[in-house]
Order: C-alpha cells, then sequence, then structure tokens
C-alpha cells in the first residue's frame, strides 16, 4: 500500500489533478477508449494515470459490514443508502465444494471520502481503515495495479 | 453538521453497552462539545490496529437512540402492561434496598438471584454488588448450563490448569512484528465463525491476520461458512458431537505415535490410561458418530499434529455439547500431546495482565479476596453446589437449570427476588422461554438494569435502572492483556448511570465496610490497578492502556518458569502438578477422570422415534456481523443488513415440503412453534437448519401478549431445559433441537402467544 506520508504529499497534487483530468476525460468517446485499451500501460499512463482506485482482495472480505456501515456514518446517510454495499455469493465451487463470499460493491454514491481527506481527518477513506479484514486499498491507480498483483483475488475500482 | 466538522478527537477503549461486545478495540471519538459526531478504530492500538466493527461504527444511532431508557422506571400497572412511571434514583435505591434488606432479613441472602448476560463489563460489577449483599447465587440464569466459556475453562483447567488461547500475537504490544512470535502453521477453528463478532476476548479477524501470515485452517463446524470455504479441511460433524471428534483426533494421535514424547515424558501424567480409552473411538466408531469421513479426520489430524506451532481456537457450541467439560478437557489434550502448549504460535496460557483480576473468578480469588468463612458460607446455599461437583469446586456460578426449578418450586428454599443486569432472559438466551417467564413471574420483585425496553423488561421488570453506554462510564479492561481504561467522554444522556456506580451505591447500602473502605468507584479501580503501577488517572494519560513488559501474562514456556503455579513451582496448576491426562481432581469429586463421548439428548441416536416426527436438527446460534445475540435490531444501520428472523435451508429440504425462498414458515416441536423466513443455503447440511437467536421484533407491540414478538420468533422457545452435564457446566442443548419446518399456509397467522404454557 502507499505509505501514508507519501499519500499525504500526493493527495494534494493528485486532488487537483484529479478534477482536472475527470473534466477532460469525462465524456470519452467509445472509439478512442476502446483503441487505448489494447494498449494497458499507455492506457493507464496517459489517460487515467492521476485516477484514484479502491483496491479489494475478495479473497479476504469477510462479509462483516465495516465498510458499509463507516460509509454510512462518515457521510450520516440513512439506512438504505451507502457508497458501499456488501454481497453474500453462496455457489458450487471447486469441485463442487460450496464456497461462501462476499464482495463489496462501491455504488455511484462513493466520493472516495473526499470531505474526510480534504479535512485531513485521515489520510484514506473512512471504509479502508475500518475494514475489519485490511482487505480495501486506497490511492493512485497506478500503483494499486501493481499491488493487486500480490493479491490473491484482486478487484480494482477505479472512481 | 458533517462528521469532519469536529474540535477535538479523543482516544478510549471499548467494552459492552453500544456495540454490546467483550471488548478490547481502542476508540477514536470525535468529538464537537459535548456531542460524539463520529466514532471510528484507533490505529495506535495493538488490539484492532484501527479497523472495528459495524456495531462500534453504528453507535451514535445506539447512544442516542429515541427508545433509550434514560430515567428510573417503575411499573405502574399490572406485569406485562408495558405501563412504567418515571421515579428518581433516589426514590428507586430507596425502594430497592428496603425490599432487597427485607428478603435478606427474612429469608437469609440467598433468597435473591443476581443475573447477568453474556461476559461484558458486568462480571466484575455484579460480583462486588452480589457479594456486598452477601448472596451465594450468582448466574448467568436462563443460559442452560451456564453453556457459555465456563464449561470450556473450567473442563479444560482439569487438563493443564489454566485457560488458553490460541496465540495471534495478543499478548505482545507490537503484535505480529515482535520476533518472540510466531505463526501458527494451522489455525483450527473449533465451533465458531470468528470474522462475525469478537467473542471471549478474542477479535476474530485476528485469524485473518494469521491467514495473510501463512496459517492454513482445520475447521470443524457442521456450517459451511466463510472459513470452510478457506480452509484445507473442512470437519463438517454432526451438531454436539465435538466430544468424538476430539476422542477420534486423540486416538489418531496416539495411535500413530503423533505426540511430542519429549513434552509428554517431562510434563505430563496419564497417557496410558488415556490411550486405552481413546482407543474406544476408532475411527469407524466416530464416522458414525460425528459424520465425518474418517480419512478426512486422519488427514486434518496428521495436519496438525505434524505441524507445530499450530493453534485450536475455539468455541461456545462447545459448551453446548452434553458433558461439555469432558469434550473441554479432551481438546485441551490435543495441544498438550502435540507440544503446542503455551509455545509461540500454540495455545497460551491465557492470564489477565500484572496478574489483574478485576473479580474473583474461581474459587481460590473468592478466598483470597473474601476469606474462609465467606467462601464457605456461600458454598453451603449455592444453588447446584451440592449436586454438581464443578459448581462447588470451579467457578462461582449457579447450576441455572436447577435455579429455574427452584424458582417454580421453592425447594429446597424460596427465591423470591431477581436483579437483572443487561440480560433479556426471554428475547435471547432462556431455553424454554415459557418455563423461565413463569418463573420469573413467581417472584416477588425483579429489579432490572438496561438500556432498552425488551420482551423480559415489559413481561415481569417491577423497576428498572437505566445502564449508560461505554462513553458515558468509566471502567477498567484486563481481559487479558493489555490493562485498558474505558473513559467517560461525556455526561450520561438523561439520568442514566455507569453500572459501576449503580452497583458501588447499592453495595455501599448492603455492606458498611465497602463505605468504610472506598469513598468513590476510582479508589477501588486504583486498588485492582496498583500491580501495573498506574492509577486510573494515570493510565488516562498514559494513552489508555499498558502491556506488561515481562511478568505473569507474558508468553512463553511459562510452565518452566513457575508462572502457572500459585506456589511459583514450575509446572501446572493442577493437583499432580503436571498436565493430567487423567484428573485427579475428577477422580476424588467422583466424576470420570478420562474424556467421554455422552450423545445429546434428543437425537439420531438418544430418541430414534422422535427424529421420526422431529426429522431435523435445528442449530441455532449462528452470528450475525451486525448483532450481538438479542440486541441492535432496533438500529437502523444494522438492523437493514440483517432485516428478518432467518431459517437457513437447503433447497432440496425446502422444496420436498413446498416452502419457497423467502416465504415465511413454522418451525415446531413438542415444546412449541415459532415463525421464521427462509433463506434458501446450498451450503446447508440437508439434516440441518440453522437459526439465528436472539430474534424479537423491537418495531413490534411490547405489552402483553406480544413482547415484542419473542414467542413468535424466539428459537430457544423450542429448547430443552435441563441439566445436561453430570459436571453441572455445560450441556444447554440449543445446537441439537429436533424440528419440523411446515409450510404456511395462506391466511395461516400466529394464534397466540402461548404465554405461560410449560410443558
Ligand atoms: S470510499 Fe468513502 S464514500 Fe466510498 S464507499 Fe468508502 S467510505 Fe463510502
Ligand atoms: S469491511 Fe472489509 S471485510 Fe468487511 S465487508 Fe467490507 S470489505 Fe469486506
Ligand atoms: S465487538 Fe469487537 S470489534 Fe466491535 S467494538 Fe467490540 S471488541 Fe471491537
Amino acid at each position: 500500500m502507499v505509505p501514508r506520508s507519501e499519500l499525504r504529499n500526493k493527495s494534494a497534487v493528485i486532488g487537483n489533478t484529479l478534477k482536472r483530468v475527470r473534466a477532460t476525460y469525462s465524456e470519452p468517446q467509445l472509439g478512442s477508449q476502446i483503441k487505448t485499451q489494447t494498449n494497458q500501460e499507455n492506457f493507464f499512463v496517459n489517460n487515467i494515470a492521476p485516477r484514484y482506485a479502491l483496491l479489494v482482495d475478495q479473497e479476504y472480505c469477510t462479509g462483516c459490514q465495516s465498510c458499509a456501515i463507516a460509509c454510512q456514518q462518515e457521510h450520516q446517510y440513512p439506512a438504505g443508502k451507502s457508497g458501499v454495499r456488501v454481497t453474500e455469493h453462496i455457489y458450487p465451487g471447486n469441485d463442487d465444494k460450496p464456497q461462501i463470499d462476499f464482495e463489496p460493491f462501491f455504488t455511484v454514491i462513493c466520493d472516495l471520502c473526499a470531505e474526510r481527506r480534504a479535512k485531513g481527518t485521515d489520510t484514506v477513506p473512512a471504509c479502508v481503515r475500518n475494514c475489519q479484514a485490511k482487505c480495501i486499498e486506497f490511492g493512485d491507480a497506478e500503483k494499486l495495479i501493481k499491488s493487486a498483483a500480490c493479491m490473491k483475488r484482486p478487484a480494482l475500482y477505479l472512481k | 453538521m458533517t462528521t469532519n466538522d469536529y474540535d477535538r478527537v479523543e482516544r478510549t477503549t471499548v467494552w459492552s453497552p453500544g456495540p454490546g461486545c467483550h471488548g478490547g478495540c481502542g476508540v477514536l471519538a470525535y468529538m464537537k462539545g459535548d456531542k460524539i459526531v463520529k466514532i471510528e478504530g484507533d490505529p495506535c492500538h495493538p488490539w484492532n490496529q484501527g479497523r472495528t466493527c459495524s456495531r462500534l461504527l453504528a453507535y451514535t444511532q445506539f447512544l442516542n437512540h429515541k427508545d433509550r431508557i434514560l430515567y428510573p422506571l417503575k411499573r405502574a400497572g399490572e406485569r406485562g402492561s408495558g405501563e412504567f412511571t418515571r421515579i428518581t434514583w433516589d426514590e428507586a435505591l430507596d425502594e430497592i434496598e428496603t425490599k432487597f434488606k427485607r428478603f435478606r432479613d427474612e429469608s437469609g441472602a440467598e433468597s435473591v438471584i443476581f443475573v447477568q448476560g453474556t461476559g461484558r463489563d458486568i462480571n466484575a460489577p455484579l460480583t462486588f454488588l452480589t457479594y456486598a449483599y452477601g448472596s451465594p447465587n450468582l448466574s448467568q440464569l436462563g443460559l442452560s448450563g451456564q453453556s457459555c466459556y465456563t464449561p470450556r475453562i473450567t473442563g479444560s483447567c482439569m487438563t493443564d490448569g489454566t485457560l488458553t488461547v490460541a496465540d495471534c500475537s495478543q499478548f505482545f504490544e507490537k503484535r505480529y512484528d515482535d520476533p518472540r512470535w510466531e505463526c501458527p502453521k494451522y489455525i483450527i477453528i473449533w465451533a465458531t465463525n470468528p470474522t462475525v463478532g469478537c467473542p471471549d476476548g478474542f477479535q476474530g479477524h485476528w485469524v485473518i491476520d494469521c491467514m495473510k501470515r501463512g496459517s492454513k485452517l482445520i475447521v470443524v463446524d457442521p456450517r459451511c461458512t466463510w472459513a470452510t470455504s478457506r480452509a484445507e479441511y473442512h470437519l463438517q460433524c454432526r451438531p454436539g458431537s465435538d466430544g468424538a471428534v476430539a476422542l477420534g483426533m486423540i486416538n489418531l494421535i496416539l495411535e500413530n505415535e503423533w505426540y511430542d514424547k519429549e513434552f509428554v515424558e517431562k510434563w505430563t501424567m496419564g497417557i496410558d490410561k488415556l490411550r486405552e480409552r481413546a482407543a474406544e473411538y476408532t475411527p469407524e466408531q466416530v464416522e458414525r458418530l460425528t459424520w465425518i469421513p474418517k480419512e478426512v479426520l486422519f488427514e486434518a489430524t496428521m495436519a496438525y499434529a505434524a505441524n507445530r506451532p499450530s493453534a485450536i481456537h475455539w468455541g461456545m457450541p462447545i459448551d453446548m455439547n452434553p458433558e461439555a467439560t469432558s469434550v473441554a478437557q479432551a481438546i485441551s489434550m490435543l495441544w498438550c500431546l502435540t507440544g503446542n502448549f503455551d509455545i509461540p504460535g500454540g495455545n497460551v496460557a491465557a492470564r489477565g495482565a500484572f496478574g489483574i483480576a478485576m473479580w474473583p473468578i474461581n474459587q481460590a480469588q473468592v478466598l483470597t479476596e473474601y476469606g474462609e468463612d465467606f467462601l464457605t458460607k456461600i458454598n453451603e446455599k449455592r444453588i447446584g453446589a451440592k449436586e454438581y461437583p464443578y459448581v462447588a469446586n470451579t467457578r462461582l456460578y449457579i447450576q441455572p437449570d436447577l435455579a429455574v426449578e427452584q424458582m417454580l418450586t421453592g425447594d429446597p428454599y424460596k427465591i423470591r427476588g431477581m436483579w437483572i443486569q443487561t440480560s433479556n432472559m426471554l428475547g435471547g438466551n432462556s431455553a424454554d422461554i415459557n418455563k423461565h417467564h413463569k418463573a420469573l413471574m413467581n417472584m416477588e420483585y425483579n429489579v432490572f438494569v438496561d438500556l432498552f425496553h425488551n420482551p423480559t423488561t415489559m413481561a415481569v421488570a417491577d423497576i428498572i435502572l437505566p445502564a449508560a453506554c461505554f462513553t458515558e462510564r468509566n471502567t477498567i479492561r484486563v481481559w487479558h492483556t493489555p490493562a485498558q481504561i474505558v473513559r467517560k467522554l461525556h455526561e450520561p444522556l438523561g439520568d442514566a448511570r455507569n453500572d459501576w456506580e449503580i452497583n458501588f451505591e447499592l453495595a455501599r447500602r448492603f455492606n458498611p465496610e465497602i463505605a468504610r473502605k472506598y469513598s468513590t468507584v476510582i479508589d477501588f479501580f486504583d486498588e485492582k490497578l496498583r500491580p501495573s503501577g498506574y492509577t486510573f488517572q494515570e493510565l488516562i494519560d498514559r494513552g489508555g492502556w499498558v502491556f506488561e513488559e515481562d511478568g505473569v501474562s507474558v508468553p512463553y514456556r511459562r510452565y518452566e518458569t513457575g508462572l502457572l503455579r500459585a506456589d511459583g513451582k514450575p509446572g501446572f496448576q493442577t493437583p499432580s502438578g503436571k498436565v493430567e491426562f487423567y484428573s485427579l481432581n475428577h477422580e476424588e469429586w467422583g466424576l470420570d477422570p478420562l474424556p467421554w463421548y455422552r450423545e445429546p439428548p434428543e437425537s439420531e441416536n438418544s430418541t430414534p422415534e422422535l427424529m421420526k416426527k422431529y426429522p431435523l436438527v435445528m442449530v441455532t446460534g449462528r452470528r450475525s456481523p451486525v448483532y450481538f445475540h438479542a440486541e441492535h435490531r432496533n438500529i437502523d444501520w444494522l438492523r437493514e443488513k440483517d432485516p428478518f428472523p432467518l431459517v437457513e435451508v437447503n433447497p432440496k429440504v425446502a422444496d420436498a415440503l413446498e416452502i419457497k425462498d423467502g416465504e415465511w414458515c413454522w418451525i415446531e416441536n413438542e415444546r412449541g412453534k415459532i415463525m421464521r423466513k427462509v433463506k434458501y443455503n446450498i451450503s446447508m447440511n440437508e439434516k440441518c437448519v440453522s437459526v439465528p437467536h436472539g430474534w424479537w421484533a423491537p418495531e413490534e407491540k411490547g405489552n402483553a401478549p406480544h413482547y415484542y414478538g419473542a414467542w413468535k420468533y424466539n428459537c430457544n422457545k423450542l429448547v430443552l431445559s435441563q441439566v445436561g452435564s453430570s459436571s453441572g457446566y455445560g450441556g444447554g442443548a440449543y445446537k441439537t433441537v429436533p424440528v419440523r419446518l411446515r409450510k404456511m399456509e395462506p391466511g395461516e397467522v400466529f394464534d397466540g402467544p402461548e404465554v405461560g404454557i410449560t410443558k
């Protein structure tokens, strides 16, 4: 994970860049997107490198719901509304052994705890801080792609 | 106002009212004035390292809930009417003092039973009050057989003289980075789903920290869970057969010579007798009793025995086995046989930091703290002490199944009053709630201390005192380490009070000596903390917690240094000073000195006829990540995640009964029926259904005959209430309940609460 000190320094810069990039990148042409995706390396470096992401190791998510409630508390959302929802999956796994997994799904209203980070309450979002399995990482997308390589079952949520 | 608009961040730790837990987490409270705007885990605290559970994160909804009881209440109408009037603290305490003193004068202090729920910050204040009043009767009444940790603690002590826990580095401040610690190669998770809660002073997610560092899992569980999906071996046992599993493993270890010869030779006794006993539990026999294929048991046992260090982390269902103390005795032999006792990454002796005990937990400690006369006196009248050797000789609880009978019959003496502190017996733990309801109705006077109304306060309370939440109160937690404080961050809402303050005040009134000895609760805390070298205030100033650097709570191999025995000699706190595979205590008390297996009272082997009528085994008590037992159904953020009282069933079983996913259905047996919403779960064993406990509906009507729907949803209504073990502890049959599922026909409704019917 990105060391906290580094993240703290970077977040100001990235924070600003993020807006700019988003502004120019907000409505990509479908065609160009497909084209750039053929070269992953260039795609991230040239187009969305300065984006934030949440990276989850789905192997370790235990369904504890801390992320969802941390988010609701952080934003004072009423029950029913959250930046992340946790889903249970029960299915036949390897050798048809019952497999039970949980998955945090980040919703469209996830704002990456913008205020929390901007005001300096914390360098990471509420869900990341309180995740009991410590299976969510937050940071700059390009770096997280590298972390993902070390994970068992990574899922990257680009924001 | 946003949650990032605060004027300071306060550091404390948590125990009980709020998340309801067994505690431990370091906490950061973001505050504005007297208000908590947000509460989260403290990244600097070694226990939780920043993370925390859903129940703590929802704390502000609990603290500020509109239904919290904030003032002392006195019953105004009939019991069950739900009519209460507000009174002052003075009125409440005066009335309780007068009544309880009258009971004591007329019928002896034993005529009042003092009741707690699970092991929260209540054992210490409750014991303090009970003994100040002079009653010998301390209990988790309702919980059949005291089947929660007590059997594991006392049973395993027969083997190695101490309680042990799986070593996840929790005894070191630097945790996983401490060079003395080693990661367990295997962790056997036995009868618990650790990630869904943190009972027994063990944060479940430590297991995950270990998995990330290389620990592999062996899971003993009738259910499939997140952990079984990641286990190398899943021993999917028949509910209630843990004793046979353990004996089968012991047999394999001895037969195949997988045990640690050096340790066994030097530090243990009785292995030959154990060998003979274990030989009765052949792989074939064990497969028949436990449903676990013998090949799987063989491989899993070998993996555990051949890979040192490995640890066993165990859960409450062990206590609910018939003859649970014997099951605990057998399981504790596994870590002794394999040389995993008190080594890095094994099962380590769990001692309170600096040797601090906040309350006397066993007979020896009562002797030191209260003297011999007092101990003799309380053992004379303690319910169950004459009949059951563990009740007489180990912990200080009564035998609760005998107690409930005695409340009904008055034999051998009359019980007149109850002090029930943060325990919702009828919505929660009581086996056969009809019987417990009747027994409580039979009492002259029931005092409650609680935070919310619940089925039990509604049904039987005469007076209710409002308890404070954890940020409204001071206390100490030494379970097991570090020694830490929970401190008051703001004034309590309304007239709520710290349990400690309530009990302290009444203790002073019941026993003037206490008034002479301590002027405030803080004096008492300071006295308890003395071995640490800190006062309560100094510990706050230090940041809230302190680990012992070198001493009784610091592992490892303390049997070599004498730290495990009261006399300071090397060895174990057992009669022989060794690990006893043949228990000399049991021999003296007339119990079988060797572990043995006892069949559940109702099962395919003991009552085959009954099983024809009720063919499914209801396993109650699987945990929800958002609830603590019978609490939190009224907290919006939590309820939303797990809204209904469910029954989890294999679709094949449900299909045959024409019961659809999501439908409500009946679960019934000879003791009554309840209704549950069906959840198809392909991972369920086809012979079992899983039924979460603690269900009542705070949103429904509370007065009689509704009691918030407790009689409609509470699965414990169907559970047998009887003494289930020869030791007196253990054997609450909550996991082995024969039932049948029945489709709810259109228009069929719950036809009455069946209140007061005792079969
Ligand atoms: S990053 Fe913040 S807003 Fe997004 S889900 Fe996590 S807590 Fe919610
Ligand atoms: S907090 Fe972490 S472990 Fe818990 S449900 Fe969310 S992602 Fe999963
Ligand atoms: S239940 Fe466990 S995680 Fe939650 S606050 Fe209590 S100790 Fe912490």
